[in-house]
């Protein structure tokens, strides 16, 4: 499965299903999207410490990251 | 001692702890830099574990931690985070308040 900003926005979504106000951007400066950047913001995010949020939205590519397709997150929980 | 407890004494046995890709002198990761240069802007000791040369520490403390990359930054047997965290706790002056705590 190729990695590109379609997959990891439907990750997102799915993972995130239940979150209200999701709104997310996804960049990356190469077509290979082995290093991404996500910004992110919901309603569960405002009121989680900024560690948890964190850690979700990493496990959501864990085995993407694992087996190294993804190589970095850069993770940014908007306020 | 397998792993999983030898990762809970070297963070039960330092207060900041820096498991990291390469060596404290010599990154091997762009983001264990970022960390390693932060951190060395702050006049404190710090001990770090290269990860490269542990592969039973860097598959198991993935678990351990709950974070699936690395840098990962122990504070007081607290994880504190990855290099995103870091550099923003940096940045808001949070991060000097965790380190002389």
């Amino acid at each position: 499965m190729k990695i590109n900003k379609v997959y990891i926005e439907n990750k997102l979504k799915t993972s995130f299903e239940n979150h209200i106000n999701l709104s997310y951007e996804i960049n990356s400066n190469d077509e290979n999207f082995s290093y991404v950047e996500i910004k992110i913001k919901s309603d569960q995010f405002d009121i989680l410490p900024l560690i948890k949020s964190h850690q979700e939205v990493l496990n959501v590519f864990k085995d993407e990251l694992e087996s190294n397709k993804i190589h970095a997150i850069t993770v940014k929980i908007l306020k | 001692m397998n792993s999983f407890q030898e990762i809970q004494s070297l963070i039960d046995n330092n207060k900041i702890i820096l498991f990291m890709k390469g060596e404290k002198n010599m990154p091997e990761c762009g983001f264990s830099m970022q960390v390693v240069e932060i951190l060395n802007e702050y006049d404190v000791d710090y001990h770090t574990v290269n990860v490269l040369v542990r592969p039973d520490i860097r598959k198991d403390l993935k678990e351990f931690s709950n974070w699936p990359t690395f840098p990962q930054l122990y504070i007081n047997q607290q994880l504190v985070g990855g290099c995103d965290i870091i550099k923003d706790l940096h940045l808001e002056q949070e991060l000097e308040k965790l380190l002389f705590e």
